[in-house]
């Protein structure tokens, strides 16, 4: 009579493998929640990026425009700046009834804390 | 074995969810932070990747108080663009457009109406704001106006060669081709975001873009130190020259001699950088730097104050001028042929004597005289901060004969640019000193941080004493010479020089009526604040300089002491200095 050889466990390593049959479901589970939890987040911040840049960026634009309109004026501004200087130089100031000085004095220059009446 | 497994397996979930944060942050940028032209392409400012991007910075003059005005900046306007397939009535459209921008051309209008093929065409540029928002509220069917950027000059033809253009190459690239906006072209050029074609290259690249933009740190706006208003009066009394005589080429550069900042510098003929398109091309380059010349007499103050430094002479030291020496088998001669016997120093640049001139140079020696004229920087560039700059030609320096010298002694044989010379000529304002000259002073970064710019130390070339025995002869030569006397100034010092220099051919030989005009004078010469140089090559109908540049200089200087108020340092009671 062939004598079957059973493999008897013991208790202690029954109740191993039953909470090793049972822990990667566990693991899995926790595994699977924290993953949604981080793309969830991912998710949100990422939608809430989207809307802040967008708002940012409108205002952004709307403020380089203003900058350009003010950069344009002010270039229309210097322009005339440099015509009246040239119109300046160029004018005769004889022709205008202005005669050289007959007599020039000089006067020391009053220190800066000094009282004046005159201002240059 | 388990908990190992446990472990690895939330190493493996942080680095997914590490991965992932990047990558999202990657994304955020790509497609949110570039999304901005989405927003400009429905408010209509968008045309092209290029002028939504064109962005550049300014070149600024600077006013005597200190304020920036602009040289060079951005416009901002509409253009107008059609859509000939879509285009109903080209000859109404045309009609109501040129109603609001009169410029508008009615050839060209019609040629792009006919490109019915041609989804877009462009048919006017550089609108103003006004008549682009009148053609815009037209609402012509097929019409677009959108939002343009383009350069601006409001100076005009004030010191355009120096400022420049930017204009596109060959390959379309739109850069500084010219002057500052050329040398200063990585700080001006305020790059575009620049979107890879791939997705997942643009995703992946430039990760420390993200972090730090390095780019703030070096664009930015260019402050020079040219005075607008001094700019305008040097390019009035440079023009009169020019019309007056007829000359080739006249120029002027007025330059502060204890620092090297240049207030003033032009060349005529000019051209108009805000219409380029049109000018002639020859007149695109700088000769200020990118010429050499042989400026003739003024190179005498050098000699003289090299004779003074090395103590082969002093200023009562004499001479017997013969009016003509044989020097190497060729003669050398004073401009009248005439002698004048014993005479001192002060007459060889009071009556402006080769003969005497040469005489220095002998005494100098070869070997000191090379040393003394290349110290000075002649025949180096002298590293201002323009494109293109050439070195002058004195290799007649490194001759055995004597009459290299002597013919270098009043400033032919050796050819200098304008620059080198001013700047070799400005020690005798500064003791003795040479500096830089530039145009820059500083970078303004787009955080609003002024960064200066350094031009380095000046370096000592004569004694100052040396120097100051010059400038007394150079007073001396306006109060009694120039002009015969009538030019003095009492109430202020001022030293200057002319010079009349025979013009080589291409054989070598010097034609016998064409003739160099040169200027350099500095005031007030015992404290000077300005030197100024000024040329004019052959001018018609006049032999020498002290006709053509003795009055355009003095009124000069009497415009550049009222505008900076300048008080007197002679010919007033002491109490009042």
């Amino acid at each position: 009579m062939k004598s079957r050889m059973t493999t008897r466990t013991s208790p202690i390593r029954q109740v191993r493998q039953a909470k090793a049959s049972v822990l990667p479901a566990a693991l899995s589970n926790r595994l699977n929640l924290y993953l949604g939890l981080i793309a969830g987040g991912l998710l949100a911040s990422y939608v809430a990026l989207m809307v802040t840049t967008i708002l940012l960026a409108a205002l952004q634009t709307q403020l380089a425009q203003n900058i350009q309109n003010k950069q344009m004026a002010i270039g229309k501004l210097e322009t005339s700046y440099y015509a009246a200087i040239g119109q300046m130089d160029s004018t005769d100031p004889h022709a205008l009834g202005y005669v050289t000085p007959a007599h020039v004095q000089y006067v020391t220059a009053a220190s800066p804390n000094g009282l004046s009446f005159a201002k240059n | 074995m388990r908990r190992a497994f446990r472990f690895r397996l939330r190493v493996l979930a942080g680095g997914i969810a590490l991965i992932a944060l990047l990558l999202v942050a990657r994304l955020y940028f790509v497609q949110v932070v570039h999304g901005a032209e989405f927003a400009l392409r429905a408010e209509h400012q968008y045309v092209s990747s290029s002028q939504q991007l064109f962005n550049r910075g300014a070149i600024f003059f600077t006013l005597k108080d200190g304020s920036p005005i602009s040289a060079a900046t951005l416009a901002t306007g509409f253009l107008i663009a059609i859509n000939p397939e879509t285009l109903k009535n080209p000859e109404d459209t045309f009609t109501a457009i040129a109603a609001k921008v009169p410029t508008f051309d009615h050839d060209a209008f019609l040629l792009a109406a006919a490109k019915t093929s041609d989804p877009y065409e462009v048919v006017a540029h550089h609108v103003s704001d006004d008549a682009g928002r009148a053609v815009d509220a037209l609402n012509l069917p097929g019409v677009q106006v959108e939002r343009e950027r383009w350069r601006e000059y409001p100076a005009g033809v004030g010191a355009a060669q120096s400022v420049g253009i930017i204009a596109f190459d060959n390959d379309n690239l739109l850069a500084g081709r010219l002057g500052l906006e050329r040398y200063y072209e990585d700080i001006l050029a305020h790059g575009g975001e620049g979107v890879f074609g791939n997705f997942f290259a643009e995703l992946f690249a430039n990760l420390d873009n993200v972090v730090l933009d390095a780019r703030s740190a070096r664009e930015g706006d260019v402050v020079t130190s040219i005075e607008p208003v001094v700019q305008k009066k040097l390019d009035q009394t440079l023009a009169q020259v020019q019309a007056q005589y007829g000359s080739k080429e006249t120029g002027g550069i007025i330059m502060n001699p204890r620092t090297g900042e240049i207030y003033a510098l032009d060349v005529y003929p000019s051209f108009d950088p805000n219409n380029f398109k049109s000018a002639d091309a020859n007149y695109f380059g700088n000769p200020l730097v990118e010429k050499r010349y042989e400026f003739g007499s003024i190179f005498k103050m050098l000699t003289m104050t090299s004779g003074l430094d090395a103590g082969v002479i002093t200023p009562d030291t004499t001479y017997n001028d013969t009016g003509c020496i044989e020097v190497n088998k060729k003669r050398i001669c004073n401009y009248d042929l005439k002698a004048r016997g014993v005479i001192p120093m002060q007459e060889i640049l009071s009556q402006s004597l080769n003969v005497g001139a040469s005489f220095i140079a002998t005494r100098l020696g070869h070997q000191r005289f090379h040393d003394y004229f290349t110290n000075l920087g002649l025949g180096t560039e002298t590293g201002i901060d323009l494109p293109s700059e050439i070195h002058g030609d004195i290799h007649n320096l490194n001759s055995p004969r004597d009459v290299e010298y002597d013919t270098a002694s009043f400033g032919q044989g050796i050819a200098t640019t304008p620059v080198e010379t001013i700047r070799a000529l400005s020690a005798l304002a500064n003791d003795g000193k040479i500096v830089t000259p530039h145009l820059a002073t500083g970078i303004r970064l787009s955080s609003g941080i002024t960064k200066p710019l350094s031009w380095g130390e000046p370096v000592q070339v004569f004694k100052p004493e040396a120097a100051h025995e010059t400038d007394q002869m150079l007073v001396k030569v306006v109060d009694t010479k120039l002009g015969g006397g009538t030019v003095k100034i009492p109430t202020m010092s001022v030293g200057a020089k002319t010079g009349t220099a025979q013009i080589a051919g291409p054989d070598g030989k010097y034609y016998a009526n064409l003739y160099f005009h040169s200027f350099f004078g500095f005031f007030p010469a015992s404290d000077p604040k300005f030197a100024i140089l000024l040329y004019t090559r052959e001018p018609q109908g006049v032999q020498y300089a002290s006709e053509t540049l003795t009055n355009p200089f003095i009124n000069l200087t009497h415009f550049l002491i009222n505008y900076y108020d300048l008080p007197p340092d002679r010919g007033v009671d002491a109490a009042t200095q």
